[in-house]
């Protein structure tokens, strides 16, 4: 265990740990928007995080454009196939108990994943531009340029979103279904315009995720799951309903898994991560910053 | 002097900043009906739910049979003894249930997915009764919908009902606890004078079969005509008791009711507050 | 007052002839629907001890994973039927019992019986620990919690040595399908039996109640944590009995088939499928879906599992309640448009 205390190693820790939580903030964004404002845990994040990774990969494989320039494409057409999965399939089970919801998500999961599967195969996929192997170096510390870009946008996306919610017509209509949906109703709001909105949105965030994992590591159809269950404990952690928790939350799950793996082997990285999951359930079950409503 | 049941005694109840209860304090005697009155979010529901375990004290004590339901510490704390505490006051809550004082919801819980006659099954089955059989509860049951009057529906879905049936379905949950003290949150809200006389007429029967009935309502007409004692509470703390001819006439009650202003108009022009407070089931329906 | 409010009934269907009052006999759709699917399944019972005298090794195998899964669906129906609670984590007790039957087997040299019991016991004790904090918490919270219950436990069963760590675990083999289809069988009779009687207990009410109002079922008197605990353990104590017949069956059990997070979500839609909180709903979804899979893995072997997941969502969109809520009601087609439209926002 020497090497935990040689003088480059937490700092090296921590930058890669903060880098990937750039990444989980905005893997966690959009399942935090959905879950806090339509109260449906979105199983088939995952998959729509995926689509989005491949989207990239495909348009960047034929045009050879830069992959964070995708990412714009990749959104919105993920917003698309999020808006019409809800007003077409979720916004009919929207008031039924939860199980129902959890399960038709679930089936979505299911549905896209193993499509994509039989579509593109397990094949395990990258895209690599040209900067790709390019890095800074700060004192010993090495900073890839790629996941450096991955975490400035996780970021940007991040402040936009919340000037979207803040400042913007449909932000604020989006905000008011969240608190009360009768009253939303009442003041005009289109309510199942707005879920879909609202569904969409949360799709075109995971594509975002979806190009940045796209260009910062290997993947392949069965990505989903796990980061659905990521996004899921991130938003535990920094507390559901505000967009700076998903920020604290996802940035310090990304310290935590990193340092957790190598402070205790990587096969206890789940293990870790499901232990503080669970006991921060039990003992702050509001999250680190958690309010009431959406924000 | 008959015997005193039920007692809370310098109770406050703090949510976050906000003081629910500030020295709450009342008795209630046995065979007794005391009516609880006072404005909106005076504080009135909160005190139920502190007696009941919903949410415990933060400070103070109640007592019944002189014996305090939070014996020692109440039931707040901090950090991560928070969770360890809550269990344990979800402990009291369902031991409260058991030694013999239920109440009814001021919105109605009924368990929606089971007939009428189930839903008053539980409730003979746990309470104070807490009998092993369920035909032994079911026919406790059975007695119970007789007393009340839903016989007729019993195996109706409880969701089907209409307000005063689901009014009086909480009632019948509550009475198939065998209790000794019962606390009715607002079991008349929402019902015509026709079914108000009825619901009236059966709170007085609760009484004369021996069960000791706290009251809050906000139709003054029928806690008026059904209360031995009145105690009026307004922010939190109770501010005036007695007779209800009394409370009526009392100017802190009708300050309470009607602010600083009106209440001195009230009191100079010799306007009968009773007029007044009788307006109140128009207000809140 | 018994005079003053006629009742206004909304659902007209089940009681057409309003009970008198005292009326004992209640013969409403539900109860005929109910006491049929009875009759059936004690009918079939027999026929299922008879099978094995005809049965090809296909049938024998894929009756006996029937079994195993109806079992686990069964279980998950008194924590998440009865009680409520969307239990997320079962294969924690599935692999669990699997895990210490296995060792008991090989390093204990137990034979299979014991130690499959000793299996569910183990599992029935963790059950009631995991239980106590866990299920505090209510609604998605609660399910994940589960779920990370159950990634925890296969975690650790993958870094610790004394479970042979991420390597498989080798049990004797045993070439007797007859065994294990009996076994799979019993095992499902008795479950089907506990919930059975504790739908009919004061166990029952209380669990039924706290589905339906955990508050107001607390102030009645019911002691809502032990309740949920008891009801989880007797959940985590059928799945780590499954979990010991499955390992001898199989022969060999390593962490990703016996924690498989799939087949949580698998159990559940089966007793969604069939009927949640009735007693015998779980086994005819479990006898409907692996219908539906196998179909579709015969027919559609390429994209059966594209369908499948295609079927969840049309399942759970036309019959949110399931089969047994279903044919309680008088079928007709509108029934899934009005399904379609309930829950619509």
């Amino acid at each position: 265990m020497d090497f935990l205390l040689h003088p480059s190693f937490w700092p090296q820790q921590i930058v890669n740990g903060l880098l990937i939580g750039g990444v989980y903030v905005l893997v966690a964004l959009g399942f935090s928007i959905v879950w806090g404002i339509l109260n449906i845990v979105n199983l088939a994040h995952g998959a729509f995080i995926m689509l989005g990774a491949f989207i990239t990969f495909f348009i960047w494989d034929a045009t050879n454009l830069d992959p964070f320039l995708v990412l714009p494409i990749a959104a919105a057409i993920l917003f698309v196939i999020g808006y019409a999965t809800q007003a077409g399939i979720i916004n009919f089970v929207v008031r039924a108990p939860l199980l129902v919801t959890l399960l038709l998500t679930f089936g979505i999961e299911i549905f896209v994943t193993n499509l994509a599967l039989y579509k593109w195969k397990a094949d395990i996929r990258s895209v690599s531009p040209s900067y790709a192997g390019q890095s800074i170096e700060l004192g010993s510390t090495i900073i890839p340029i790629t996941k450096l870009g991955a975490l400035g946008l996780a970021c940007a996306i991040t402040g936009l979103l919340a000037l979207f919610m803040t400042r913007t017509k449909i932000g604020a209509s989006i905000r008011a279904m969240g608190m009360d949906l009768t009253a939303a109703r009442l003041m005009g709001v289109n309510i199942p315009r707005t879920y879909a909105l609202t569904f969409g949105l949360g799709a075109a965030l995971a594509a975002a995720a979806g190009t940045l994992i796209s260009a910062t590591q290997p993947f392949d159809p069965s990505i989903g799951s796990s980061y659905t269950i990521r996004a899921f404990v991130i938003c535990v952690l920094g507390g559901l309903g505000s967009i700076p928790a998903v920020l604290v939350g996802g940035l310090l799950f990304g310290l935590i898994e990193t340092i957790g793996s190598v402070v205790l082997g990587a096969g206890y990285k789940d293990a870790i991560t499901f232990l503080v999951l669970v006991l921060l359930l039990v003992f702050r079950p509001n999250g680190l910053m958690g309010k009431e409503y959406y924000r | 002097m008959t015997e005193v049941v039920l007692a809370a005694e310098h109770v406050s109840k703090v949510f976050g900043g906000v003081t629910a209860l500030r020295d709450a304090s009342f008795e209630l005697r046995r065979g007794e009906i005391l009516g609880l009155i006072g404005p909106n979010g005076a504080g009135k529901t909160t005190l139920i739910n502190t007696i009941t375990g919903v949410d415990p004290p933060t400070t103070g004590r109640i007592l019944f049979h002189g014996k305090d339901l939070y014996g020692g510490g109440s039931g707040e704390s901090r950090g991560l003894m928070r969770g360890v505490s809550s269990v344990l006051t979800k402990t009291r809550a369902y031991r409260i249930g058991q030694m013999g004082i239920a109440r009814t919801w001021q919105v109605v819980k009924p368990f929606q997915n089971m007939s009428v006659r189930e839903n008053v099954t539980v409730g003979a089955l746990f309470g104070t009764g807490n009998r092993g059989s369920v035909s032994a509860a079911a026919a406790k049951a059975d007695e119970v919908l007789e007393f009340v009057g839903l016989s007729r529906v019993g195996d109706h879905a409880a969701d089907a009902l209409t307000i005063a049936d689901r009014k009086r379905l909480e009632l019948a949950k509550a009475l198939a606890m065998e209790p000794e003290v019962l606390l009715l949150d607002e079991v008349m809200a929402g019902l015509n004078l026709v079914e108000i006389e009825g619901a009236m007429d059966l709170v007085r029967r609760v009484r004369e079969s021996g069960v000791s009935v706290m009251i809050i309502e906000h139709v003054m007409k029928a806690i008026m005509g059904v209360s031995d004692r009145v105690f009026v509470m307004d922010a939190g703390a109770n501010i005036a008791e007695g007779k209800p001819a009394e409370v009526i006439n009392n100017p802190l009650v009708i300050e309470a009711y009607l602010g600083k202003r009106y209440a001195q108009k009230v009191l100079d022009e010799g306007i009968d507050p009773a007029a007044i407070v009788g307006i109140e089931p128009e207000i809140h329906a | 007052m018994a005079d003053t409010a006629e009742p206004l009934v909304r659902r007209s269907s089940e009681q057409e002839s309003p009970a008198g009052p005292g009326a004992k006999k209640r013969r409403t759709t539900a109860t005929i629907v109910d006491r049929v699917l009875l009759i059936c399944a004690l009918v079939s019972l027999p026929i299922m001890v008879l099978v094995p005298l005809h049965a090809t090794g296909y049938w024998m195998n894929l009756l006996t994973e029937l079994f195993i899964l109806s079992i686990l669906a069964t279980a998950w129906n008194i924590i998440g039927g009865y009680t409520g609670y969307a239990a997320f984590g079962n294969v924690a007790f599935f692999g669990g019992g699997a895990y210490v039957t296995a060792e008991l087997m090989t390093r204990g040299a137990w034979s299979f019986i014991p130690a499959m019991l000793a299996g569910g016991l183990a599992m029935l004790l963790y059950g009631a620990i995991v239980g106590l904090p866990v299920l505090r918490l209510r609604g998605h919270y609660f399910a994940i919690a589960t779920l990370g219950v159950a990634i925890m436990t296969r975690e650790l069963t993958n870094n610790l040595a004394i479970f042979g760590a991420s390597q498989p675990i080798n049990l004797p083999l045993k070439n007797d399908p007859n065994l294990f289809y009996y076994v799979a069988l019993g095992l499902l009779v008795v479950s089907i039996i506990v919930t059975y009687l504790i739908a009919r207990s004061k166990l029952g009410f209380g669990l039924v109640a706290i589905r339906e109002n955990e508050d107001a079922a607390l102030v009645m008197g019911i002691n809502t944590t032990m309740y949920k605990v008891v009801a989880f353990a007797l959940n985590a104590l059928l799945c780590g009995l499954a979990g010991g017949l499955y390992a001898y069956w199989h022969s060999t059990i390593d962490p990703p088939t016996v924690f498989d997070l799939t087949t949580n979500v698998r159990l559940i839609i089966m007793a969604v499928l069939g009927g949640i909180g009735t007693p015998l709903g779980p086994v005819i979804g479990a006898a409907l879906l692996t219908f539906i899979q196998e179909t579709l893995w015969k027919n559609f072997t390429n994209l059966h599992a594209v369908l499948f997941g295609a079927a969840i969502v049309v399942v759970v969109l036309l019959m949110p309640r399931g089969i047994v809520y279903l044919v309680r009601q008088k079928f007709a087609w509108r029934i899934f448009v009005r399904n379609l439209r309930q829950y619509r926002v």
